[in-house]
């Protein structure tokens, strides 16, 4: 055993004097593993995930299109959604064949006159075929906004209707009028309290850091506090 | 950055660190084949000490290169490789496997070429398998099943366990796995070797 130490010492003591090779191999891997992780991992915060550009044919032009408009221009949305609006179809296509968008949506005609008059709507929604992941986020985006549309008319049909007429009118509207509006609302959203503030159905995310601990160390999942 | 780079890292560190351990394999055809080795036996050393010290050469120098790995990116990166103690037994147990997975290979080959062209196939095959190169978890269903059965898939649950805080009990399987492969594969490499040396020795 002492001539195999000897042998592997003196091997050892060679390497040492030439570390090189061994070290840029062993840096191989580190290198590699960041460089991917810089790549696809991104930061972790949500600086870091991408902006969907989406190109928006507006053909309602009414109250709730105008109040679609203005959404994505607010708080967290704002960093990450660009809505460009587009002034027909044609135009809207070519955004997507130049990469430029990821999806384009179709506002139809009429769309707030027939959701507050209970007809049915179809929002028309063209991907942008050489994206995988932001197209279906629009996707998932533009069915939420229908069922959320759908239950907005169906519950502040009246006071929409009444907001729809204020903004149209030329006049400076009285205030009676926006109290009306106003007071209309809170009592029919008065009657979904009960789900919507809180909503009864909430969710938590829990840092991946946080639930390996958890799993390890806990029989049940703890989201950070 | 560091939940990312526990999720490539250690595929990453199993798949390079196995090229540094082919140093000293390559060395026992390489003798072989410059006629090194008789002059070598001409000393006080047998043929199969000469095997073990390469094969201990190639142990100590992949452990060293994983310990390295992991201290560079705990320093770097903020990485938590968890208990130091079940870390080390988890590095000892890649290191064998390692080991046995090369000298075996090496010991199959007989010139420097042959072996080369082997391992290269071996473990980029391994590698790709395994979860090496990306995520095993993004690989398709026929090839996890296949994935389940290589060395670098033992190495990355091994690491990432230990990483994870996980026990030393749940780490278990693929520390056996790695640790059956080393000592079988250090084992046969060790006949086989020593056979395969003797015989050109003889000519």
């Amino acid at each position: 055993m002492k001539t195999v130490l000897a042998l592997v010492l003196n091997d050892l003591k060679r390497d040492w004097k030439r570390p090189w090779s061994i070290l840029l191999l062993a840096a191989l891997p580190l290198a590699m593993s960041v460089l991917m992780a810089a790549i696809f991992g991104g930061k972790g915060g949500p600086a870091s995930l991408p902006t969907v550009h989406v190109a928006i044919l507006d053909q309602d032009k009414d109250l709730l299109s105008g109040m679609l408009r203005s959404l994505p221009a607010q708080g967290e949305a704002a960093k990450q959604l660009r809505l460009h609006f587009v002034e027909n179809r044609a135009e809207g296509l070519r955004l997507l064949e130049k990469s430029k968008a990821s999806a384009l949506v179709v506002l139809p005609r009429n769309m707030t006159e027939s959701l507050l008059n209970g007809q049915t709507n179809a929002i028309e929604l063209y991907e942008n075929p050489a994206e995988q992941v932001l197209p279906k986020v629009v996707r998932e985006g533009v069915s939420l906004l229908a069922v959320g549309l759908s239950g907005a008319a169906e519950l502040l049909r009246q006071p929409l209707n009444d907001l729809r007429e204020l903004v149209r009118s030329n006049d400076f509207p009285a205030d009676a009028a926006v109290i009306g509006v106003a007071s209309e609302s809170v009592q029919k959203l008065r009657r979904v309290r009960t789900y919507l503030f809180p909503p009864l159905v909430q969710f938590q995310t829990v840092a991946a850091a946080d639930y390996q601990v958890a799993a390890t160390n806990a029989p049940a999942l703890h989201p950070r506090p | 950055m560091s939940e990312f780079l526990l999720i490539l890292l250690p595929g990453m560190m199993y798949f390079w660190v196995l090229f540094i351990g082919q140093g000293p394999l390559q060395e026992v055809l390489q003798e072989k084949e410059n006629q090194i080795l008789p002059r070598l036996l001409a000393a006080p050393v047998t043929l199969l000490q000469f095997v073990l010290a390469k094969m201990l050469r190639c142990f100590v120098l992949c452990a060293l290169a994983l310990l390295l790995l992991v201290l560079c990116s705990a320093l770097l990166f903020g990485m938590k490789w968890g208990n130091p103690l079940v870390l080390s037994v988890v590095i000892a147990a890649c290191a064998l496997s390692m080991t046995g997975l090369l000298a075996f290979t090496y010991s199959l080959a007989r010139t420097r070429e042959q072996a080369n062209v082997m391992s290269s196939v071996v473990l980029l095959v391994f590698a790709l398998v395994g979860g090496g190169m990306f995520p095993f978890e993004n690989l398709p269903g026929f090839l996890q099943t296949l994935g389940q059965f290589t060395p670098n898939r033992w190495g990355v649950l091994a690491l990432r366990g230990v990483a994870n805080a996980k026990p030393l009990v749940e780490l278990l399987q693929p520390l056996l796995g790695l640790v059956a492969l080393g000592a079988l594969g250090s084992l046969m490499a060790f006949f086989l070797f020593g056979r395969q040396l003797a015989q050109g020795r003889g000519r």
